[in-house]
């Protein structure tokens, strides 16, 4: 099933929330519905409270990232965030359809300073078990991140 | 998220619920801008109840960390919730704020070292 959530009368805090795949336009009036949304997938999944800290932050920066860095704050984009639950990980998908991201490019953010930015890509792989750049079907990026069922 | 402010002496401390993203951070930057024209140079960020931040919310408290300390003055931290303590650890931003038990303790530093 998929849902394009597209209907601009209606407020993000009262569209409803199911866990099959979510289909939203690129602005950050839906983070906090892309939360509800991680929430109750990861609570089907029997996520810890814990690990399910980690994928929330995780998953609103890669979502952040894509209306930033992929649509460049342009409201018109596509994000499509979907979910894979196995025995032993839970992992959430998503999806962009603009400027793909320059993995090649990318370096981690100096810790021993403090800085203003460029702490998301860096926080997504420190708060999952393991995270997928994907970048060969282009136009776009489709972002995995997996925690392990049963870990913190 | 919602931003309460409470004035002890020269030291603004701001109370921040809820959650604090990209989507939202303008509201903390705009607060943080109005007061520093106004002459606050001493801000204590209590933090308690702040259930959600992103990178977004950690690069506005080190802008405004950052701006403070030009001008001689600091942004504190205090009563940080467990999520916040973990993504300040994992930066190590821990390391470059003042951190402390609660917003009390927060405030007497700035005259202790004054």
């Amino acid at each position: 099933m998929r849902r394009l959530v597209n209907d601009f009368t209606r407020s993000p805090e009262t569209a409803p929330v199911d866990t099959g795949p979510l289909l939203l336009t690129s602005e950050l009036k839906w983070l906090a519905e892309v939360r509800k949304w991680v929430q109750k997938v990861g609570r089907q999944s029997g996520l810890s409270q814990e690990a399910l800290s980690d994928l929330l932050m995780a998953v609103g920066e890669a979502f952040t990232n894509c209306v930033k860095h992929a649509y460049g704050m342009e409201p018109d984009g596509r994000i499509q965030l979907s979910s894979s639950v196995t025995d032993h990980h839970i992992g959430i998908h998503i999806r962009d359809w603009g400027t793909s991201f320059p993995v090649f490019d990318y370096t981690e953010p100096d810790l021993s300073e403090a800085h203003e930015g460029g702490y998301g890509i860096f926080l997504m792989k420190q708060l999952t078990d393991r995270l997928e750049i994907d970048v060969s079907d282009p136009p776009g990026t489709s972002f995995s991140l997996y925690k392990t069922l049963g870990g913190n | 998220m919602e931003l309460k402010c409470t004035r002890y002496d020269d030291v603004l401390a701001i109370s921040i619920t809820g959650e604090l993203d990209a989507e939202n951070v303008e509201h903390l930057l705009d607060l943080f801008e109005k007061e520093e024209n106004s002459g606050t140079t001493r801000f204590v960020l209590e933090l308690g109840g702040l259930e959600y931040i992103d990178s977004s919310g950690l690069g506005a408290f080190v802008k405004h960390l950052k701006s403070t300390r030009n001008s001689g003055g600091d942004l504190k931290l205090s009563a940080l919730s467990p999520e916040v303590a973990k993504v300040l650890e994992l930066t190590r931003l821990d390391q470059v704020f003042d951190i402390q038990e609660n917003c009390e303790a927060a405030c007497e530093r700035f005259h202790a070292v004054s």
